[in-house]
């Protein structure tokens, strides 16, 4: 992690901001992900989930920041563990820190409960919410 | 300690080359007007014949952006979902209507990253790491384009003393660092971002928001289209 934050510290001198960095709290984040995304396993997954936890234990609000986003994925790999109860949690938290996530946050409970009804009844996924780039036919007048 | 050089030698570049330096008001007007709080970056496209490095590069975006002020969404949820709508290409979206981004995911401004070079060398004698990306900001509320940006980033692995003086060394120094092909990307990744994501003008979450107008940044490209 070191040679990243020296790069933005450079860079950052190279453009003249020279202020103290937002204190996030990414420890880890980008290696366990990238180990993930190489790998996917249990195990990976396991300690990328690690990484999740313990940057959210870790930073008490002041001097250490949970980053934008760390909440929304730990709930989201909660609630796809079948963890809904725990994983909603996580998901309201991410709103309740940045309240620009409302809307995002509602998209992944509607999702994730879609998923859910559509794991209980076999097979129908077809049509239910359009996707972005398909969804411009119905507005464009 | 290795790559505190490579960033020594980049600076000592962007210093020295051909460049045009320009405050960010000038360079991102609509920035400041639209003042977005909230970014989805979606997954890079990917224009190299590299398969992986579109996903290992998504793993290196967050971090610097939202050291930038800004809400960045999770970019493996965001994928997710997004692929579970169906939509697994970020070619396909980039000619959608980027209020959509707003309405599905309630974002200010999406984000749209190219890789355009993903490349090792190795030659008798040593070789290089290249790694280039677009970086492309519009808004999902009127669809400008708020901020865009280029870099490729090229790491030297040539023992070579030829050049003598600082830049030799820095290239010896760092070809000690580099050793299997996979692994030397992704430090040269998040240096190409740390380069390009200092260019954006501070968000709402950082301590220079709305007071770094006349930040000088470099444009690479005189005339950037």
């Amino acid at each position: 992690m070191r040679p990243t934050a020296f790069a933005l510290v450079a860079c950052c001198l190279l453009t003249a901001c020279v202020t103290p960095p937002i204190p996030y709290n990414w420890t880890g984040y980008s290696s366990s992900l990238y180990a993930l995304k190489k790998n996917p396993t249990d195990e990976t997954l396991a300690a990328h989930k690690q990484v999740l936890i313990q940057i959210i234990q870790d930073s008490d609000g002041k001097s250490m920041k949970v980053p934008p986003g760390i909440y929304a994925e730990y709930g989201y790999i909660l609630v796809k563990e079948g963890k809904a109860e725990e994983g909603m949690k996580y998901l309201d938290l991410e709103s309740q820190k940045f309240p620009e996530a409302t809307v995002f946050v509602q998209r992944i409970k509607t999702q994730l409960s879609q998923s859910a009804s559509d794991a209980a009844k076999p097979s129908d996924n077809s049509g239910s919410t359009p996707e972005p780039g398909s969804a411009e036919k119905e507005k464009t007048p | 300690m290795n790559r505190c050089w490579v960033l020594l030698v980049l600076l000592l570049l962007a210093g020295t080359g051909c460049v045009t330096k320009v405050t960010k008001q000038e360079a991102f007007p609509e920035m400041y007007q639209q003042a977005p709080l909230s970014i989805l970056v979606l997954p890079p496209i990917n224009e190299t014949t590299a398969a992986d490095a579109k996903e290992y590069y998504s793993t290196t975006l967050a971090q610097p952006l939202t050291a930038m002020g800004y809400y960045v969404f999770p970019i493996e949820v965001v994928t997710e979902m997004m692929k579970h709508e169906g939509a697994y290409d970020t070619e396909t979206l980039v000619n959608a209507p980027p209020e959509k981004f707003k309405q599905y995911f309630g974002a200010d401004a999406v984000l749209f990253v190219k890789i355009t070079k993903w490349d090792t060398a190795y030659y008798v004698i040593g070789g290089h790491v290249t790694v280039g990306v677009d970086f492309l900001l519009k808004s999902t509320t009127t669809g400008a384009e708020l901020w865009k940006y280029n870099g490729v980033l090229t790491v030297s692995t040539s023992p070579s003393t030829a050049g003598g003086g600082l830049i030799g060394l820095a290239i010896h120094v760092v070809a000690t660092a580099i050793n299997t092909a996979v692994a030397d990307y992704m430090p040269v990744a998040r240096q190409a971002n740390a380069m390009v994501i200092s260019t954006i003008p501070c968000g709402k979450y950082h301590p220079l928001y709305g007071q770094d107008q006349a930040t000088p940044v470099v444009l690479q490209k005189p005339a950037q289209q």
